[in-house]
C-alpha cells in the first residue's frame, strides 16, 4: 500500500502524502483542525493529548490511549484513530463524560479531554474496575487544579460494562480493519515512512536503508522530533511487522520479540517475578507501556531505561538481526558506552530471551523515582542471588542511574560470594561513581544503591517489603 | 441562598468534557501574529556570560527583533519585591536547584514559522 489508511469516525480515511515525521497530534490540531485533543507537555508526560486508538484483536477491538503528541501520525496505519471531539453523539455525552460532569471532575479544562479518552480505553478494556485499575489507568494523566479525587470518582462510575457505539461497532470495526494489512511504504528513497507488514521484511527495509530512523513505540523518538527538531526523514515503523513482537514461554526461558509493548509482557513477566511485574507497572504511564517496546527500551541505551538492569541481572540474551543474518550477546555487552550501542546501521534490537529464576535463586528489583508512578528513575537495582546451602553462590546485580550505561556491579557480586544473606549485609555496593543531575545528587545515588542491596538481601531472606532500614 | 449547599455542575464542563471548550491555543491567531522565543546560552546554568553573538540571529529569516538585556529601557527586573529576578541576564547568574537549567539571555521576536527551526547563537559562558 502506499497511502496512510486508518479508520476514523466510521469511515476510512487515506493520506497519500505527508512528512514522514509528522506527529499525530499535528494532524490532528492543525491538518484536521480537531482542536479537542491538547497539547501539554509535547513529550509524552502529561497525557492531555491522549487519544484511543483501536487495533483489531480476536475478532474485536482493543482499545489502548496513548499519547498522540508523541505518536507519528503514519503510526495510525491499519487503525482506529478515536479522539474526545467524536464521544458525543447527537448532542448526547458519552457515559465517561457525563460522569465526569456529575462528579465535578473539571476545573479549568484543559487537562479533561485526556482524562476522558483514558478513561474511555478503561471502559472498553475492563469491567467492573476497581480504583487500584482507575489509578493506574490516569498515572499518566496529570491534572493540576480539580484533584484526583472525583476524577477517580467518576471512573469507577463510569467504567463498568460500558456499552456504547465502540462496542457495539466491534465487529464491523475489526473487519474493516482487518482488510489493512499488507506493507505500506509512503514517499520515495529519500523521504518515507515504512510499515513493513511482517518480521522479514522488515529486517530487510532495515538493512536496505540504513541510515532510516528504526521506530518502535516512539516514546522517545518522537522526542527527537518534538523537544530535538531533528528532522526524520526515513522512517520504519516497526509496529505491524508480524512476529516481531511474539512472546514465547519455553518453560526455563521466556522468549520477548523486540517489538513487545511493555502492556503485552506485564502479566508474563509479572509471572516470573512480582516485583517485575510492579517495575512494570510503574514504567512511565499505561499511555507509555502501549506504545513503548522492550526491544526499543534496549536499542536506545539509555542509562536509566529500567528494563535493561532488570534483564542484565535475570541474564538474558539479546538477539540483533541484519538482513538475514542473526547473532547474538549478553544484554549487558550491548551496552558500550553512553549513548554507543553494539549495534550496527541497519541492525536490528530482534529478540531478548529471559532465563526464569531456578528454585534456588531469589531476583528482586525496585524502582526509586521522585514522583511514584509516571516518572523516569533516579535509581534502578535489580538483584539474582543463587543461594546453595544456606550461602550466595552466585549473584548478578545491575544498576540504572549508576553509571553512563545499564551496568553489572561485579566487584559487589563477588564480594557477596560464599556468605550467607545475612552476612553478606556487611558488603558495601563499590563498582558506581553516580554522577548529580535533575534527578539525584550523586550522594543520594550511593546511598540508595546500598539501601537497595541491603533490602534485597533482606528481602531474599524472607522479609516481606522492606520499607525501612536500620543504619 | 440558590446555591449555598448545593451540588452544581460548573458551568463550563460539558465543554471541557467534549473538548469544545476553547483555549487560547485552539483559536486562529489573528493575521500578523508574532510569536517570542527565549533564546538560551546552553553551555551551562551558572556563570559569567563573556560571549554572546546575535547577529546570526538577527540575520535570519523570519526574525523581527531581538532584545538583550541592554535594550530593556526600565529596570531589568521581574521579582515581585526582592529585586532578584533579571528578565533577561547580562552577566551572571546561578540556578541554585536547576543544575541541567540554561541561561536565557535574549528574547527573539519571530513569524511562526521560525518557531521549528534551532538558530545558531554564539555563546559562551564560564
Amino acid at each position: 500500500m502506499s497511502a496512510l489508511t486508518f479508520m476514523r469516525r466510521g469511515a476510512v480515511v487515506q493520506i497519500e502524502k505527508f512528512a514522514p515525521d509528522t506527529m499525530l497530534l499535528d494532524y490532528l490540531r492543525l491538518t484536521e483542525k480537531s482542536k479537542g485533543t491538547k497539547e501539554g507537555c509535547n513529550e509524552g508526560d502529561c497525557g492531555a493529548c491522549t487519544v484511543v486508538v483501536g487495533t483489531p484483536h480476536n475478532g474485536g477491538v482493543r482499545y489502548q490511549a496513548v499519547n498522540a503528541c508523541i505518536l507519528m501520525l503514519g503510526q495510525i496505519h491499519g487503525k482506529e484513530l478515536i479522539t474526545v471531539d467524536d464521544l458525543a453523539r447527537d448532542g448526547v455525552l458519552h457515559p465517561v463524560q457525563q460522569a465526569m460532569v456529575d462528579a465535578h471532575a473539571s476545573q479549568c479544562g484543559f487537562c479533561t479531554p485526556g482524562f476522558v479518552m483514558s478513561l474511555f480505553s478503561l471502559a472498553h478494556e475492563k469491567r467492573d474496575v476497581t480504583r487500584a485499575d482507575v489509578v493506574d489507568q490516569i498515572a499518566g494523566n496529570l491534572c493540576r487544579c480539580t484533584g484526583y479525587r472525583p476524577i477517580i470518582d467518576a471512573g469507577l462510575a463510569a467504567c463498568n460494562a460500558v456499552d456504547d457505539h465502540w462496542s457495539r461497532a466491534q465487529a464491523k470495526t475489526s473487519k474493516i480493519l482487518s482488510g489493512l494489512e499488507g506493507d505500506l511504504f509512503v514517499g520515495d528513497d529519500t523521504s518515507f515512512f515504512a510499515s513493513p507488514a511482517s518480521a522479514e521484511k522488515l529486517a530487510e527495509l532495515c538493512a536496505q536503508y540504513p541510515k532510516a530512523t528504526i521506530l518502535s513505540g516512539g516514546t522517545d523518538v518522537g522526542l527527537w522530533v518534538t523537544k530535538q527538531m531533528r528532522v526524520q526523514a526515513q522512517i520504519i515503523y516497526t509496529g505491524r511487522a508480524k512476529g516481531f513482537a511474539a512472546i514465547e514461554d519455553h518453560g526455563n526461558v521466556i522468549s520477548i520479540g523486540a517489538g513487545a509493548t511493555h502492556t503485552d509482557v506485564l502479566e508474563i513477566l509479572s509471572h516470573l517475578s512480582p516485583d517485575l511485574g510492579e517495575l512494570l507497572r510503574r514504567f512511565g504511564s499505561r499511555h507509555v507501556r502501549a506504545s513503548g517496546t522492550i526491544g526499543g527500551n534496549i536499542a536506545n541505551g539509555s542509562p536509566i531505561g529500567d528494563m535493561p538492569p532488570a534483564l542484565i541481572a535475570l541474564g538474558a540474551t539479546l538477539h540483533l538481526r541484519h538482513g538475514k543474518v542473526e547473532r547474538s550477546m549478553k544484554l549487558e555487552d550491548f551496552f558500550i558506552a553512553y549513548g554507543k550501542q553494539d549495534r550496527k546501521a541497519g541492525e536490528l534490537v530482534w529478540r531478548v530471551d529471559v532465563p526464569k529464576p531456578a528454585s534456588n535463586q531469589v531476583f528482586k528489583c525496585f524502582k526509586i523515582s521522585k514522583r511514584f508512578d509516571d516518572d523516569i528513575s533516579a535509581v534502578m537495582g535489580a538483584f539474582l542471588f543463587t543461594v546453595e546451602d544456606s550461602k550466595i553462590s552466585a549473584a548478578r546485580i545491575a544498576f540504572g542511574g549508576m553509571a553512563a550505561t545499564p551496568k553489572r556491579a561485579l566487584k559487589t557480586e563477588t564480594a557477596l560470594i560464599g556468605k550467607t544473606l545475612d552476612e553478606a549485609l556487611s558488603v558495601v555496593l563499590d563498582d558506581y561513581a553516580p554522577i548529580a543531575d535533575m534527578r539525584a545528587s550523586a550522594e543520594y545515588r550511593v546511598t540508595v544503591g546500598n539501601a537497595l542491596l541491603r533490602k534485597a538481601l533482606m528481602e531474599a531472606a524472607g522479609a516481606n517489603d522492606v520499607r525501612v532500614l536500620q543504619p | 441562598m440558590r446555591t449555598v449547599g448545593k451540588s452544581i455542575t460548573h458551568d463550563s464542563a460539558d465543554l471541557h468534557v467534549s473538548g469544545t471548550a476553547i483555549y487560547i491555543d485552539d483559536m486562529r491567531e489573528p493575521e500578523g501574529t508574532v510569536h517570542v522565543a527565549p533564546g538560551y546560552a546552553k553551555e551551562g546554568a551558572r556563570g559569567k556570560i563573556i560571549l554572546c553573538d546575535l547577529s546570526a540571529v538577527r540575520a535570519a529569516a523570519g526574525v523581527i527583533a531581538v532584545f538583550a538585556a541592554k535594550d530593556i529601557p526600565h529596570k531589568n527586573d521581574c521579582s515581585p519585591t526582592a529585586g532578584d529576578d533579571p528578565k533577561l541576564l547580562q552577566r551572571l547568574r546561578s540556578f541554585q536547584f536547576a543544575i541541567q537549567k540554561p541561561i536565557c539571555c535574549h528574547l527573539m521576536l519571530l513569524k511562526k514559522a521560525m518557531l521549528k527551526n534551532p538558530l545558531l547563537i554564539k555563546s559562551s559562558v564560564n
